[in-house]
């Protein structure tokens, strides 16, 4: 018998933002990337293996991109990815609804000399939109092996691995077409392919030498160490091209790829008219101008509603169980493990599960539906009041699941400083931790009301203070530009799978802080250690804030997670009924104080991680000074009102 | 004023685009860039003062075809390279209220224009 030994294969998915590359990738390795119905989710090189036969194939999912030009980090990524890195072959995803704009990628790919398979995915999207295409010629065209998938449910993913074999074992050739532009741009290219024939170049010497055209620094600067000349050359070129073209030369190439690409669309893609949709009818009324806006605040408003009555709910019934769970007699060493362990359990239990679960599975829901573009293109001008553009409403949405990964979403922002504002923002918008503190103490013991008007207050907030860094920060933004896709229905599959990844990862991290959380704050209870820190804190929190002087216990863990600020009073004082330790007022400064006095550690830690530690130890102290500030100035208000 | 001057610009640049311009072969290999060709041969009865608008200025259902965009590199790069080249059919789908984006359809797919990129790029209006 012969024991084969496996082979290791390299495989890349790459194509534009939105048309499916995660939701395959997650196909091939059973991994959980960020899947959603908006461009740019993926913003970082993810790395996932599977075995197929002999082959231990590493896949790699690239994040979506236009061109392959530097003015972005995530193109620089991925082309230099594909040229260095040479993956063994690069599955170029292309979204079939539509073609056009997906070819002028897939033309740039064939440039990089890249080992191609195309997956022609979502053909179920176009052939609803009465897209027909016909894959034989579009491989004919191209020279490199098409295959039809449809991701989300698996359809054709078989086939596209199987046809990553035959071209790692040869048995399927690609022959890569070559484009070819214009006589004026072409006659140049061919000189200065000339000319860079023989050189080392990371590029292949005609990508190398349309790149010199458009002007592409990074090349540029390559070439230049190697022979000054050529580069001189280049630009003389491109000042020609410009004077017989009369616009950049840049312009020019990508005018004549895209000629290329809407004639090989033209050629391989029949069109039936469609008739309008309902979804197309329901796209028409969520962004209308009067309408839109409408709709939106309801379904802001809804979401939250049910999220608290929901929430509310569930959680009462869920703790009753537990406490009748309850041993009745303990020794004090028991007590302590009871109270601290499984009292950290219960809290998790308790508030974590009915309020987080409904809450990610409605932002999944959103997410997938394609409704968040739809929102940024109604709300673009608000945003600019803030300094930012109509994506940054995108990060802030998915804020209030979470601050960790909307920190890390803020990437969709074309520049340092917009992503910076816009990460700013972020940690001020109340994360579901946040909004269960804000259930625990005010939704259940004042009134929803309040609780409504404590993220109102929020949300006046995150204006104020991103307005603030805006005019701080010098610079404008760029321009808004986005791809819209298609609304849909969410699938089934895409949204039970996201929402139970996000749940994993969010459970993973809680439930051990809970429970070590909840053990340590017993034992420094029973010690007196606890009495020393209230003591420290207490002319803050009972002098300026007009809290208990648990309080002060209760903020050091809540930098931790947030909704330590309510299960570690439970724990403490062994009750779920909170109003027995606070007064309303407290209740509410404590909800206000815990909005926004500091990021969780979590989110510290990937702030440190996009903008290094300077700038996410600023955004710290600044929010501990103004969360202090703006609560002791809230407490003396609702003291004015006499609440 | 501004824009007055933006079209002015546009105007002189459009025209000596137009002078030097010169006649490019056209063959029907497969692969191969042609210039979009409602350009050249439309251009006589296009050109005039006031022919140009910005994207922006249309209204909503409104067809035109892009003449040129302006404005910094990587803007122009950034619009061209999503697909806003010369001679490109755009259609105004819709225009957020008080001065927000518009929603535009280009070559199948749609996209979202904040208004300062909308007002770069320059258009002739389509009947
Ligand atoms: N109908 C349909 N929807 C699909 C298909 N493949 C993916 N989708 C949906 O398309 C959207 C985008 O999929 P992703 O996998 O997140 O796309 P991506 O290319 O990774 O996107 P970025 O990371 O943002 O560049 C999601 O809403 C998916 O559910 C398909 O074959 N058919
Ligand atoms: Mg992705």
């Amino acid at each position: 018998m012969v024991i084969m030994s496996e082979r290791k294969i390299k495989v890349a998915l790459a194509g534009n933002a939105n048309v499916g590359k995660s939701a395959i990738f997650n196909c091939l390795t059973g991994l959980h990337q960020h899947i959603g119905n908006w461009p740019g989710k993926t913003v970082e090189r993810a790395i996932g293996s599977l075995k197929f036969k002999e082959y231990e194939i590493e896949v790699i999912d690239l994040p979506g991109i236009y061109s392959f030009s530097t003015f972005s980090l995530e193109e620089l990524i991925s082309r230099e990815y594909i040229a260095v890195e040479r993956p063994d072959v690069v599955i170029n995803v292309i979204d079939a609804s539509v073609l056009e704009r997906n070819l002028f990628f897939a033309l740039q790919l064939l440039e990089l000399q890249a080992p191609i398979i195309i997956a022609l995915n979502q053909v179920d999207l176009a052939r609803r939109k009465g897209i027909n295409i016909c894959e034989k010629k579009l491989s004919d065209l191209l020279g490199v092996p098409v295959i039809s998938t449809i991701a989300i449910k698996g359809v054709g993913i078989h086939e596209l691995i199987e046809s990553v074999i035959e071209v790692v074992e040869g048995k399927k050739k690609i022959e890569l077409k070559r484009i070819e532009y214009g006589r004026e741009v072409e006659d140049r290219l061919r000189r200065l392919e000339d000319l860079l024939s023989g050189l080392k170049t990371t590029y292949p010497a005609r990508f190398t030498a349309l790149k010199l055209l458009e002007g592409d620094e990074e090349i540029k600067r390559e070439i230049s160490f190697i022979n000054e000349k050529i580069v001189s050359a280049s630009e003389r070129y491109a000042r020609e091209i410009e004077e017989i073209h009369g616009e950049p030369c840049f312009s020019v190439i990508s005018s004549e790829r895209y000629v290329v690409a809407s004639k090989i669309a033209k050629e391989v893609q029949e069109i039936a008219p469609a008739k309008m949709s309902l979804i197309d009818r329901v796209d028409e009324i969520i962004m209308h101008k009067f309408l839109g806006y409408l709709i939106m605040l309801i379904v802001m408003f809804s979401v939250f509603y049910a999220i608290f009555a929901f929430g509310n709910f569930l959680s009462a019934m869920i703790s009753d169980v537990f406490e009748t769970l309850k041993p009745a007699v303990l020794k004090v060493e028991e007590e302590i493990l009871w109270e601290g362990a499984i009292g950290g359990f219960v809290a998790c239990i308790t508030l974590v599960l009915p309020y987080v679960l409904p809450f990610y599975l409605l932002l999944t829901v959103l997410e997938d539906s394609g409704y968040l573009p739809r929102i940024a293109f109604l709300l673009d001008n608000v945003m600019h009041k803030m300094g930012l553009h109509g994506k940054a409403i995108i990060p802030l949405i998915l804020g209030y699941g979470c601050n960790v990964p909307a920190c890390y979403s803020c990437r969709i922002m074309e520049t340092q400083r917009d992503r910076l504002i816009a990460a700013f923002a972020v940690t001020f918008i109340p994360c579901t931790a946040r909004i269960i503190v804000i259930l625990g103490l005010v939704a259940s013991f004042i009134s929803m009301e309040w609780a409504f008007t404590l993220l109102l207050i929020d949300l006046a907030i995150t204006f104020a203070v991103s307005r603030a860094a805006f005019k701080a920060l010098p610079g404008e933004p760029i321009g808004l530009i986005m791809e819209v896709h298609s609304l849909r229905v969410p699938s089934i599959n895409v949204v039970v799978s996201q929402t139970w990844a996000r749940l994993k990862s969010i459970i993973l991290l809680v439930f051990p802080i809970y429970v070590i959380g909840g053990t340590l704050l017993a034992i420094m209870y029973a010690i007196g250690l606890l009495r020393l820190i209230e003591e420290a804190l207490a002319p803050l929190t009972m002098g300026w804030l007009g809290l208990p002087p648990i309080a002060g216990a209760l903020l050091l863990f809540g930098a931790v997670r947030k909704e330590l600020v309510v299960a570690m009073p439970a724990i403490i004082f062994g009750t779920i009924d909170l109003s027995t330790v606070f007064t309303p007022i407290q209740m509410l400064v404590l909800a206000f104080l815990t909005m926004i006095y500091v990021p969780c550690v979590a989110t510290y830690a990937m702030l440190k991680r996009e903008f290094g530690w300077k700038v996410a130890s600023y955004i710290t102290i600044f929010e501990v000074a103004f969360g202090l500030l703006l609560s002791g100035i809230f407490y003396r208000l609702l003291l004015f009102i006499g609440l | 004023m501004k824009r007055v001057g933006g079209k002015l610009k546009a105007l002189a640049y459009f025209l000596s685009r137009y002078r030097r311009s010169c006649a490019r072969r056209r063959e029907g290999v497969s692969l191969k860039a042609e210039a979009p060709s409602t350009l050249d041969e439309g251009l006589e009865k296009r050109v005039e003062p006031g022919g140009f608008v910005a994207l922006i200025d249309l209204r909503v259902g409104e067809r035109a075809e892009i003449s040129f965009v302006e404005g910094a590199r990587a803007i122009v790069k950034r619009l061209v390279d999503m697909g806003l080249t010369r001679g490109t059919e755009v259609k105004v789908l819709k225009v957020a209220p008080f001065n927000g984006p518009i929603e535009v359809l280009v070559r199948g797919s749609r996209l979202i224009i904040s208004r300062e990129l909308a007002s770069k790029v320059f258009v002739i209006r389509k009947d």
